[in-house]
């Protein structure tokens, strides 16, 4: 009996105080440098750019796909109704973004943009990532 | 000859066990939670954004700034008012426009089959030179 209890005791100097600390560490970082935003409804790798303008944050984003397919937000779409639903989505006149993928076809971009003036939304920002060399 | 007064010094004794039998445990995975949710929800890229506003107006304007027409095939060669244009030569061939009395607006005309990087890094080019006024549009 004497012998168990002391062996229960043993194991508590294994203390968890680092790894707590840590942990709080990381959390904060990811706090603070992560931005919560919302899942993408696919994958889509904006095209590197020289541009230094930040993107900030915007109630409406426009995915494009590699082969072309659209979505707003987790809405998946077309470019008939693209125009529509983006100005439903868009409550302020804020900028809508556009995120598109780099091996997207560059017209179908563009289509996608006319379609957005035609809904008569005019600040559009396209999404881009600084240079890997840069 | 009894000890001195045990039962304070036992008083003593379980205030202290009591005080450490305050668990961190519930603490620690709550705060694992909470990193797990940051890790997975939170992205640190940091994008850029390109300016894509419409024009001002939409009306082919008749004393607009006149437009110079660089076209990008699907093979990536460019050419700038039909006539072909190394790679190399674009920027001095846009750092020339801007010593214009107007300076022109450049219109990128990306063919079919030239992917989004292509055409954005045309229009970095373009706009590296000094072209404050480049737009896209669609090709055929």
């Amino acid at each position: 009996m004497m012998k168990l209890q002391r062996r229960h005791k043993e194991r508590s100097p294994v203390s968890l105080t680092p790894l707590i600390d840590m942990v709080f560490v990381v959390l904060i970082f990811f706090m603070l440098a992560g931005r919560v935003s919302a899942p993408m409804p696919f994958e889509a790798k904006p095209p590197e750019s020289d541009q230094e303008r930040r993107a900030r944050n915007s109630a409406a984003t426009v995915y494009v796909a590699v082969e072309g397919r659209l979505a707003v937000g987790q809405t998946k779409t077309t470019l008939g109704k693209l125009g529509g639903l983006v100005r439903d989505r868009r409550g302020d006149d804020g900028p809508v973004r556009v995120r598109a993928d780099e091996d997207a076809a560059a017209n179908r971009v563009i289509a996608v943009l006319a379609a957005l003036r035609n809904a008569d939304i005019r600040q559009v920002r396209l999404l881009t990532k600084p240079a890997e060399n840069s | 000859m009894p000890p001195p007064s045990p039962p304070q010094r036992l008083t003593l004794e379980r205030r202290r066990s009591a005080r450490a039998r305050i668990s961190l445990t519930p603490l620690i995975d709550v705060v694992f939670i909470l990193l797990v949710f940051f890790m997975l929800a939170s992205n640190l890229a940091e994008h850029r954004a390109i300016r894509l506003d419409a024009p001002a107006t939409a009306s082919p304007e008749a004393e607009g700034p006149p437009a110079v027409l660089l076209r990008i095939a699907a093979d990536g060669a460019l050419d700038l008012n039909g006539e072909p244009i190394a790679e190399g030569g674009l920027g001095e061939a846009m750092a020339r426009l801007t010593r214009h009395e107007r300076e022109p607006v450049v219109v990128i005309h990306p063919g079919a089959g030239v992917d989004l990087q292509r055409a954005v890094s045309v229009l970095d080019r373009v706009e590296a030179a000094g072209i404050a006024n480049a737009r896209l549009m669609r090709g055929e």
